[in-house]
């Protein structure tokens, strides 16, 4: 092979991978962008279902991984803040989820008590007739 | 010279390949991942209200399993980990806030029968006082007379 062959096939080669690269750079810089665009708004979600009143620390941790992401992505480190991204948002679904639960539970809790409330009152009443009789 | 420069080349080598091999026998957080989930779909409710969760849980334990069959760096391992621990825990309280859904539902039922029971009791009372006939206080009055 001569010379100059070799340094158009180098040359193929070193166009291929800069496209590939290129190819590469932009297809992550999409997908943790969406990652971190994911996590805000599952934050955001999880806000308006109340998980901050109810002092959820999986949405504490999901706001400091968010930072986190935002700060490796500023650093260069896309891998770095997919991850961290991807784990923000899921701590958000899990604050969420848990809010959502916690809801559910309290209205389970408060019917059992007017249950038992109403079963009180009915009793007394009861006693209160057979008294009078 | 070039015997110490070898002599370095080769320790470098070894330390590279040993920090590649440095992985721990067993990963914590996959363990605990995997026990959660088997735990997860015991529950009857699970597939119900949980399936895809769970079923996210299970391919990133599989990533997890996966990047270890790989030696992958334990940051990576650890991540996945962390995801299917985290659609675990999802998952977990999306079937306790099924069951509470049910315990409402039950409870509904239990406090409408309950009304029912007592609406019944007073319209049986009422048809007995009904039914008994009152004394007429003038008639007595004139009786005794």
């Amino acid at each position: 092979m001569s010379r100059s062959l070799m340094r158009y096939v180098l040359a193929g080669c070193a166009a291929i991978a800069v496209a590939g690269c290129a190819g590469n750079s932009r297809a992550d810089a999409g997908t943790y962008r969406d990652d971190l665009a994911r996590a805000e708004a599952s934050i955001v979600e999880a806000q308006q279902l109340g998980a901050a009143e109810r002092g959820s620390v999986d949405l504490s941790r999901a706001r400091e991984k968010l930072d986190a992401a935002r700060r490796a992505s500023e650093e260069g480190d896309k891998n770095g803040a997919q991850r961290l991204a991807i784990e923000a948002d899921l701590d958000a679904d899990v604050a969420a989820a848990t809010a959502r639960n916690q809801e559910m539970q309290f209205a389970a809790t408060e019917l059992r008590e007017s249950i038992r409330t109403l079963q009180d009152e009915l009793r007394r009443n009861e006693q209160r007739r057979l008294g009078r009789l | 010279m070039e015997s110490r420069v070898r002599a370095g080349l080769l320790a470098s080598g070894l330390a590279v390949i040993c920090g590649c091999t440095s992985l721990p026998d067993r990963v914590d957080s996959l363990e605990q991942a995997r026990a959660q989930v088997l735990r997860l779909e015991q529950d009857r409710l699970a597939s119900e209200v949980a399936a895809a969760e769970l079923a996210a849980a299970r391919e990133a334990i599989a990533q997890a399993e996966d990047a270890f069959a790989k030696k992958a760096r334990l940051e990576i391992i650890e991540h996945k980990a962390y995801v299917a621990q985290r659609y675990a825990e999802i998952s977990k309280q999306r079937i306790r806030e099924a069951h509470a859904r049910e315990q409402l539902a039950e409870g509904e039922l239990e406090r409408n029968r309950i009304l029912m029971q007592a609406r019944e009791r007073k319209s049986e009372r009422a048809d007995l006082q009904a039914a008994q006939p009152e004394p007429e206080p003038e008639r007595t009055a004139a009786a005794r007379q």
